[in-house]
């Protein structure tokens, strides 16, 4: 199944190999955590994901089509 | 001038004197403003020796070049003295509404010296200045005395107050504006104190000179437009600061139990979801600020329900994990008595979860803490701590001094576990497991503070056990940070938005007519960080490489549990960060700035000063 990521700008800056959208290849019963590994973040690089206007759990399932909006963590203010 | 009122406001409690001055050109191209005009004053105008809660010690507030404009968001006022705390230059800003409604009362600077003889605040409205009694005051809540002046003098004024730690004189001790913002470093509250200063009322009604007026609407409606398309927008808007907390606990960095871990078993109860589903009842924001970080939360503990702005992450941090509180309600009942009582919420976390600690380990009894049963996790304990605290009472009066006087006072072992740095208690980040943030705390120039270089990001890109190679970002940092605080102006919609820097250079030619680039920009803030540390190494004959040193906790012990358990930073490990870090500001390897550093940066009249006195080379 194929899932989209798109990644906020602050997270752009600081990962460069990312594009603004990366489409994902997973395996039927992946999660949120399985699609950012496959673009190669490293845990605690993200802060809080969007998906359908929610926040997506990092171990919830994710399905065929699905966007997943990538916020960066947070700059310490 | 654009971009500026044009006008020093000083004042001298002692003998009730209000003077203007000009602002001058020299300032404004060296210093840009905020904290750049504070290092200024300070060092000019402090006389090494002073005592920080003495007449001569200053307190200066300053806004910036874009405060008060149409801009995201220009409401950053920087507060400056010497402080109590450190005993060496310090500052803290605070948000809220004060920044530009100086301004707009003609004030780019308002220098408030001496003592007044009696409790007393001072009115600006516009050009009438007044210095009025306050004893009606005094005494009072920071709250209950802003809302008392609202009163008095109507809902268009800006107000800054201070509590009753502040009136006694508590070095963490903070300045309290629009409800529930604060100045909360470094004791700025407890100088204001010593002055016998309770509050700060400004109205003002002039309009702010800009350079190019087509040109900051461009800039600033393509910065607006852009953050209201970014997707992390509503975060910010519905959780405000209080979303890092979980975050900050899955990468191990939320304090926990006095930093003896940095990974929090119960942070469920603490996090910004749970707080927006049972305790926020509102949002609250800055100056032209579409975030709208500030959550307006109820809270009831002791049969009493109060309202509070926050708690916000800091807050959360020290008060929440690390005195071990099980909810956010306690947590936010909790920030409400140390805003009310005008206690910085983070100093006062640290102080209260040493105190516990130590009570813990029987380092003190009951016998020292009045009674109180200081144990983690107790919400009791911590508000009877914090009371005594202001009111410098019993074991209270011993923890005003701040963990580092207290652990003078309860020995070794204290000593040990005393979380702070130069005297200032540490901020919301573990960093253990992050070299390169560790750095910026030991390195900060105000003490254990975040926000001249926040790098724990930076860590997890290139590897948290990696020491090499990580100076360069913290002093990159310490330029670009502060830079907002200069401008008068959030860094938020930069640092968590990621509103390019770009506009920000762009904003300063149109707002100010002045053709500085970034890159000048920077060099005039490496300047203002090198007067302060100027400031340190002139008022101490032996300040230097130990006084950046973090506290033995930190290299003694390993991170006991959680995602980075057994992580362990050594005495080695920090002695490379620092010589790497002196080397890249040109600093001798005790941490002074060589004479031609100094020179270098256009500082050759405070290079004079300190080779004729010994102090550098």
């Amino acid at each position: 199944m194929k899932v989209t990521l798109r990644f906020a700008r602050a997270l752009r800056e600081i990962y460069e190999h990312l594009d603004e959208e990366i489409e994902v290849t997973l395996e039927e019963g992946s999660t949120a955590r399985d699609a950012l590994s496959a673009v190669n973040l490293p845990e605690g690089a993200w802060g809080i994901l969007l998906t359908d206007d929610r926040i997506c759990k990092i171990d919830e399932d994710v399905i065929h089509g699905q966007t997943i909006t990538v916020l960066p963590p947070v700059s310490g203010g | 001038m654009y971009g500026y009122a044009g006008n020093i406001l000083r004042v001298d409690l002692s003998s009730g004197r209000v003077s203007h001055e000009p602002l001058t050109e020299e300032l404004v191209h060296n210093y840009i403003g905020g904290r750049g005009f504070g290092a200024y004053y300070v060092y000019k105008e402090v006389p090494p020796g002073a005592d920080p809660y003495g007449p001569h010690n200053i307190l200066v507030f300053a806004s910036g070049p874009f405060a008060g404009l149409f801009l995201p968001s220009g409401a950053k006022t920087s507060i400056s003295a010497k402080s109590p705390a450190t005993g060496l230059y310090g500052d803290s800003n605070v948000g809220g509404h004060l920044a530009g409604e100086l301004k707009y009362a003609g004030i780019d600077a308002l220098i408030v010296g001496g003592k007044a003889k009696a409790p007393s605040y001072l009115l600006i409205d516009d050009d009438r200045i007044e210095i009025r009694p306050a004893d009606h005051l005094w005494g009072l809540g920071a709250i209950k005395t802003e809302e008392v002046l609202k009163e008095e003098l109507g809902d268009e004024f800006q107000i800054a107050t201070i509590g009753p730690a502040g009136e006694n004189g508590v070095v963490f001790a903070c300045i309290n504006h629009d409800f529930g913002r604060q100045a909360g470093r470094c004791g700025m509250g407890a100088v204001m104190g010593s002055k016998n200063l309770k509050a700060i009322a400004v109205r003002g009604t002039r309009s702010v000179p800009v350079a190019d007026i087509d040109g900051l609407k461009d800039v600033a409606g393509v910065m607006f437009r852009e953050l209201m398309e970014d997707p992390s927008l509503k975060v910010w808007q519905d959780l405000g600061l209080a979303q890092v907390t979980t975050w900050a606990n899955s990468i191990a960095a939320l304090p926990t139990r006095n930093f003896r871990q940095n990974f929090y078993e119960a942070v469920d109860g603490l996090s910004g979801e749970l707080m927006k589903e049972t305790i926020v009842v509102g949002d609250k924001a800055c100056f032209a600020c579409p975030m709208a970080t500030g959550k307006l939360c109820k809270a009831s503990f002791r049969g009493k329900t109060v309202l509070v702005e926050g708690p916000e992450y800091e807050t959360t941090a020290l008060i929440g994990s690390n005195c071990a509180l099980k909810s956010i309600e306690e947590v936010a009942f909790a920030n409400y008595v140390c805003d009310e009582l005008g206690l910085d919420t983070i100093s006062a976390g640290n102080a209260v979860a040493f105190a516990m600690e130590c009570f813990e380990k029987g380092i003190i009894t009951k016998d020292d803490t009045g009674g109180i049963e200081a144990r983690f996790g107790s919400l009791d304990a911590f508000c009877d701590l914090v009371q005594k605290i202001a009111a410098r009472e019993g074991i209270g009066d011993l923890l005003a001094k701040g963990v580092a006087g207290a652990a003078e006072v309860w020995g070794e072992e204290s000593r040990r576990i005393a979380i702070h740095v130069k005297g200032l208690e540490w901020s919301g980040y573990e960093s253990r497991g992050a070299p390169s943030m560790m750095l910026a705390y030991m390195t900060c120039d105000i003490g254990a503070h975040h926000n001249r270089a926040w790098s724990v990001t930076h860590d997890i890109a290139v590897g948290r056990d990696i020491i090499k190679g990580k100076a360069a970002k913290v002093v990159e940092f310490q330029h670009v940070r502060p830079l907002f605080d200069c401008f008068g102006v959030c860094r938020l919609q930069w640092v968590e938005l990621g509103l390019p820097l770009e506009h920000y250079a762009k904003l300063y030619p149109v707002v100010t007519g002045r053709d500085d680039s970034w890159e000048d920009l920077l060099v005039k803030s490496e300047r203002i960080w090198n007067l302060t540390r100027a400031f340190a190494v002139r008022e101490r004959e032996d300040f230097g490489r130990a006084d950046d040193w973090p506290p033995r906790r930190f290299y003694e012990e390993s991170v006991p549990d959680g995602p980075v358990a057994g992580f362990r930073i050594t005495a080695e490990d920090l002695d490379v960060l620092l010589d790497e870090y002196y080397e890249a500001r040109g600093w001798d390897s005790n941490g002074r700035p060589k004479v031609d550093t100094l020179t270098r940066l256009g500082l050759e009249h405070v290079a004079s000063e300190l080779h004729k006195m010994g102090r550098i080379t």
